[in-house]
């Protein structure tokens, strides 16, 4: 603002009218300006109408994104669907009851128009009588009012001024004889209303039953009309709600979003609360009639597991991203970060929705077949997570593989290395046999586990042939130089029969860790658990026949640490198993003899480890003054520390060596420009630079120019693609989004240690636990003898009987007739703990005291024997001594052990329906939808038949305790 | 003047595409949303159609195996009412004829008609403690009764893998039960787990076009004229299969012939 008032200052001069004519007072001709007024005057009219258009069109654009558009089909086919509803439940109206309630109706107002004038005298009083109900009930109301005033006023003249107080006392006393009165009257005038009522009913109360009833059958029918009429309010009011500007007041179209809390998006240096808004266009994913609508309408097809509000995984709690990555708050179709599923789907979605892919996302949506590494945010520990096979065959690998050995991973720090102790290797393998397999562990047996670091992609050239075995040879000898006693037990008894082992073997449960070479697919379950133990093959020409003897007879005591239970084998089963496991042999693998080892190579080798921390002439110096023995030592000391043996191995010296690989704790997030691609021709993606690791671990070395100490370490496991995919999934599910601790306290304590011991004892090679597992039934024709299920263990069986049994499995046998049989895992009281309560919880069972007292009377216990004899449980189920003359496979557990062992109430539900607990079970359905088939007994009624069968079971049989009566 | 009546006019656009822009024919509801989804699909089939037929003979070669004793001591009742029951794995008849082989159709069926099961149950008696038929065929839907003949408890376990498994125990003599498999699948068996030498096989199929060689070896089945891959199934040889082509009021021959596989 200028400084100058209007009064003070310089005054302005006076411009005088413009006389329109003359040119020199015409504006935009006197020339005296910058600028031209009438071109001015058009570019600002064209520039407004382009401002105009462009808004307009912004608005028009904005008001057809691509979620509009889809919240309007939506609309149009709910309206459709609920169309389709109506017809149908007009369909469904009982027309028949509909005209006879009508008729009905016509007559009941047939009588009431009868009764028209008596109808009306009843009413005439009802109205007099509410009027004088209303004034007097009015009149009690005040002189409550009045009461209170004139009770405070006699309570305060008490307090202050006693002498005046005795007039105020009879006043709000007389009050509240005047309030009993009104109340009195109020009370009787309610009696008079409610018999006039009645009176009136009798005349007019069929008809509006009538009328309730009619409108109760079409009610259905009306409820959707009014649905109906919510969702499609008609064009005009659709449109007020959603036009611009307006729409700031309640739009139907609406940009839906979930916000979470407790689960963030991590943008750079800060994080913040994720923001999930797919439900703006997938509108009926929590819907489950709506399965078979098109996308992106279509319902989530697991809603049992997944956003579903009864689901473990609510979608309020969780929202989408938290699984399929992508971009929380787009509403874009390409921006969200969809990916497709195959070139197929890609070109159609460049077609239809001009899809690209955004390489700006770090986190584009997981495909289907990757989506279970999102799993890994919440569920950390080290156990199986249902219903995700890859991810757990992932986590299987890695405990079996021992991947922790070398790189700190989550979820792994207290496991114990994989590979066996090499302190007292010399008591197991000689030399020869150490240093062949190191060359090549799969020459010796298909199925090896240890992993190959020599003659792999990047030394595997001639010029490596005699470096690698002098490596080989002075590991190896070191090793055996550090060999420490490890006396065995016994030697082999004599008249091990290697036949009668293979039948040991094959029956008793090995085959639930192990398998004995390569394992034949099987269409009906996968496998992966047998490779738990140590392949079995060529153990013969491994080691002795004592060794093996004396291990199968007694892990513990050949190695304290192993996680072989023992199967109770007696000494005669141990030396035919013994027998059997040395007959396996690999003769070819025998003829053959480890390469001399090459001097000049060593040295090479040698001088590498001498050159650290002095010059080359020292090196060669020292080199020089070193015998043969001396070198072997300082360089197989050197190359264990180079390639981390003690990862896996226990060696020693090597007790407290920190593991030499990168460490994995968040490798689904680490920088794309963190990883060397070298000249490998792949896409630039964690996923592929993982994958190609994974299948040839030395695979970026292949072009590069290094000194043998700089080539990559990591040793080739020989994993196959499914492998390869299982592991990458574990990688890239690592990420460094932090999920808070209440996000996890779901999965409880108790069942994530369950899970995770289940796992660490590979419960799941013979044990179905939670739908999955049960490997070796792949091995078993006859499913009679297959193991049992242990889907509903929890609410099964009685925890002290679990407790006692996961701790000493020998001592009670269930069913002592089968070869195969629960191994002893030397489980402590924490670990047969955490199990009882894991099992427990799973089923939301109680734990651990639980009440087996049974009330019954004697009429259910007589009935319960007739149950059992019509039943002819005897047929398959040993009671004690009373064993039927059946096959093995075909005999049930023994009842006579019941009443310790199960749970009561579990007994019923077994009874009533069998198929329900475990499907393909033997044991016959003796109710169908909860009808008996056992006739003629406590009057055919299931409940007490079910009673009886547990009291006859529990009291009769066994020796449960029966509740005293009173 | 002039830019009201425009920023009218925009208003009044931008409500047009607002209100009615986009949707089209780009989404619809699915198939069968009115009616719960379960509608059948297609016309029915009208049987008086099959006026062609395929017959034949399922021929034996070589010396039938001997069927062994049933060993039935688990149940003395059975040891009593089944005495002398023989295996019934491989029966040939006189003139050499396997018996108890499934014969069915593959392919070559309108697969666009409805089938309507049959009303009719099928009936899987025990009697003797075995299992009559012993092989026999159904359909899809169809009602499948279980009878109990014999005074001693049978389990009736079907083993099926695409249906769910039935396993229904019948303790009292005379005892009926009605089940059904709503999936096509087969041939899967039939079993007793109290008497495990007790067994039964069955298949299920979507169309009505297929029957058993029964006792005599032989077997016919009503088709409408066309090309069919014909089936063979025994439950000790598997599976063989042909193809035959047949006109209107024509009966196709068609014969499998089965031998024992040299040890």
């Amino acid at each position: 603002m200028s400084s100058e008032t209007p009064n003070g200052g310089v005054p302005k001069p006076a411009i005088p009218p413009p006389a329109k004519k003359d040119p020199a007072l015409n504006i935009s001709q006197r020339g005296d300006r910058l600028y031209d007024d009438n071109g001015l005057h058009k570019w600002f009219a064209i520039s407004s109408l382009l401002l105009f258009v462009f808004t307009v069109w912004m608005i028009v654009d904005d008001y057809n994104r691509d979620w509009r558009r889809y919240q309007r089909a939506f609309t149009r086919l709910s309206v459709q669907q609920t169309e389709l509803d109506i017809a149908a439940a007009e369909g469904a109206i009982d027309r028949t009851a509909g005209e006879a309630i009508l008729g009905e109706l016509a007559a009941a107002q047939g009588d009431i128009d009868g009764n028209a004038a008596t109808i009306a005298e009843i009413e005439g009083r009802l109205n007099a009588l509410n009027d004088e109900f209303y004034s007097t009930n009015q009149a009690y109301l005040f002189a409550r009012a009045e009461y209170d005033v004139e009770r405070y006023d006699y309570e305060e003249t008490l307090a202050n001024d006693p002498g005046n107080a005795e007039p105020l006392r009879v006043a709000a006393e007389n009050r509240l004889a005047e309030i009993n009165e009104n109340l009195e009257a109020v009370e009787r005038l309610q009696i008079q209303i409610d018999d006039t009522t009645a009176e009136l009913e009798v005349y007019i109360g069929e008809r509006e039953r009538l009328e309730a009833d009619f409108l109760a059958l079409r009610a259905e029918f009306d409820r959707l009309g009014g649905v109906r009429s919510t969702l499609d309010p008609g064009l005009i009011r659709t449109s007020i709600r959603n036009a611009p500007i307006l729409d700031f007041m309640n739009p139907s179209e609406t940009v839906n979003q979930i916000q979470l809390q407790n689960l963030h998006y991590d943008a750079p240096f800060l994080q913040v609360p994720r923001v999930d808004r797919c439900t703006t266009c997938h509108l009926g994913i929590n819907q489950e009639a709506l399965g078979e609508w098109p996308q992106p309408f279509t319902a989530h097809p697991r809603l049992d597991v997944f956003v579903g509000a009864d689901s473990p995984h609510p979608m309020d709690g969780f929202g989408c991203t938290t699984c399929h990555a992508g971009l929380d708050r787009a509403v874009e179709f390409s921006r969200a970060g969809h990916v497709p599923e195959n070139e197929e789907q890609q070109a159609d979605w460049e077609n239809r929705f001009d899809w690209y892919l955004d390489h700006f996302l770090e986190t584009p949506m997981l495909p289907m077949d990757r989506i279970e590494a999102s799993c890994l945010k919440c569920h950390t520990g080290a156990g199986d997570v249902p219903e995700a096979p890859a991810l757990n065959m992932g986590r299987d690998l890695i405990r079996t593989y021992g991947c922790f050995g070398c790189h700190n991973m989550p979820g792994y720090e207290d496991v114990r290395r994989v590979g066996p102790d090499l302190t007292t290797i010399g008591s197991k393998l000689d030399e020869e046999w150490v240093k062949k397999w190191l060359a090549d562990p799969r020459a010796f047996k298909s199925e090896a586990r240890m992993p190959k670091f020599w003659f792999n992609s990047n030394n595997g050239g001639a010029e490596f042939e005699a470096r690698n075995n002098a490596e080989i040879t002075a590991i190896t000898e070191f090793l055996f130089s550090r060999s420490q006693d490890n006396p065995l037990a016994a030697a082999a008894p004599a008249g091990g029969d290697a036949a009668r082992g293979q039948a040991l073997v094959e029956s008793v449960g090995c085959l639930g860790c192990h398998a004995v070479g390569p394992i034949p697919e099987d269409p009906a379950r996968t496998q992966h658990r047998r490779r738990f133990g140590y392949n079995l093959a060529s153990q013969g020409s491994k080691t002795s026949e004592d060794w093996l003897y004396n291990w199968v007879r007694d892990p513990r005591a050949v190695w304290h640490d192993t996680n072989m239970p023992t199967l109770r084998l007696t000494d005669a089963e141990a030396a035919d198993v013994a027998a059997y496991l040395v007959s396996l042999t690999n003769p070819e693998w025998e003829t053959e003899a480890f390469p001399e080892l090459d001097e000049a190579a060593l040295d090479e080798v040698t001088l590498e480890f001498l050159r650290t921390g002095s010059t080359g002439i020292q090196a060669q110096e020292a080199l020089a003054a070193m015998s043969l023995e001396e070198k072997i030592m300082t360089t197989g000391e050197g190359l264990i520390a180079r390639y981390g043996c003690f990862g896996c191995h226990v060696i020693e010296g090597f007790e407290t060596a920190q593991p030499i690989g990168t460490e994995l704790t968040q490798p689904g997030s680490k920088l794309l420009n963190q990883f060397d691609f070298g000249f490998l021709d792949i896409e630039h993606t964690r996923t592929e630079w993982y994958a190609a690791k994974m299948a040839d671990p030395r695979i970026f070395d292949v072009d590069r120019v290094k000194r043998p100490e700089e080539l990559l370490r990591m040793p080739d496991f020989g994993f196959d693609e499914t492998e390869v995919g299982a592991i990458v999934m574990i990688l890239t599910g690592l990420v460094k989004d932090q999920v808070t601790p209440d996000m996890r306290n779901v999965l409880t304590a108790d069942i994530e240690a369950g899970r995770g011991l289940v796992a660490q004892r590979n419960c799941r090679g013979c044990h179905e636990i939670e739908g999955a597992g049960g490997d070796i039934r792949s091995t078993i024709d006859d499913e009679g003898l297959w193991p049992p299920l242990l889907n509903t263990q929890g609410a099964k069986t009685q925890p002290l009987w679990l407790h006692s049994f996961l701790q000493e499995p020998g001592e009670e046998t269930l069913r002592p007739w089968l070869s195969a049989r629960m191994p002893t895992f030397y489980l402590d009281q924490a670990e047969a703990t955490v199990l009882g309560k894991y099992f427990s919880a799973i089923d939301d069972a109680p734990y651990p005291f639980i009440d087996t007292a049974i009330a019954t009377t004697d009429e259910s216990l007589t009935a319960g024997r007739e149950l059992f004899e019509l039943a002819q449980c005897n047929l398959c189920h040993p009671a004690g001594d009373q064993i039927p003359d059946r096959d093995a496979a075909d005999l049930a557990p023994d009842l006579a052990l019941a009443a310790e062992r199960l749970r009561p109430e579990w007994v019923e539900d077994w009874i009533l329906d069998p198929q329900a607990i475990a499907p393909g079970t033997r044991m016959p359905a003796f109710y169908i939808d909860g009808v008996t088939q056992l006739p003629d007994i406590l009057d055919d009624d299931t409940p007490r038949q079910l009673e009886a069968f547990r009291d006859h079971l529990f009291l009769t049989i066994g020796n449960g305790q029966r509740v005293a009566d009173n | 003047m002039n830019s009201k009546r425009a920023l009218g006019l925009a208003f009044a656009l931008t409500l047009a595409a607002a209100g009615c822009g986009g949707g089209g024919d780009e989404f619809s509801l699915p198939d069968g949303a009115g009616s719960g989804g379960a509608a059948p699909t297609g016309p029915a089939y009208d049987p008086a159609t099959a006026t062609a037929g395929i017959s034949g003979s399922i021929l034996f070669e070589g010396d039938a195996p001997e069927m062994s004793l049933i060993q039935m001591s688990a149940d003395p009742y059975c040891l009593d009412a089944g005495a002398g029951t023989r295996t019934e794995e491989v029966l040939v008849t006189d003139d050499g004829k396997l018996r108890n082989t499934m014969i069915f159709i593959r392919s070559g069926h309108d697969t666009g008609l409805f089938y309507a099961p049959p009303a009719e149950p099928v009936v899987l008696d025990q009697q003797g403690c075995r299992y009559i038929p012993h092989v026999f065929t159904m359909m899809m839907n169809q009602d499948i009764t279980f009878r109990n003949s014999d005074d001693t408890l049978h389990n009736i376990h079907a083993f099926p893998m695409e249906n769910m498994q039935i396993n229904v125990g019948q303790a009292v003599q005379g005892m009926e039960n009605t089940d059904s498999f709503t999936i096509a699948e087969g041939p899967f068996a039939i079993r007793c787990d109290v008497h495990r030498w007790m067994n039964s096989f069955t298949a299920v199929f979507d169309h009505p076009f297929h029957t058993t060689s029964g006792d005599t070896g032989d077997y016919t089945i009503s088709v409408p004229p066309g090309t069919y891959e014909v089936v063979a199934w025994h439950e000790r040889y598997g599976e063989m299969t042909g193809s035959v082509t047949v006109a209107a009021g024509e009966t196709a021959e068609l014969s499998f012939t089965y031998s024992e596989p040299a040890a």
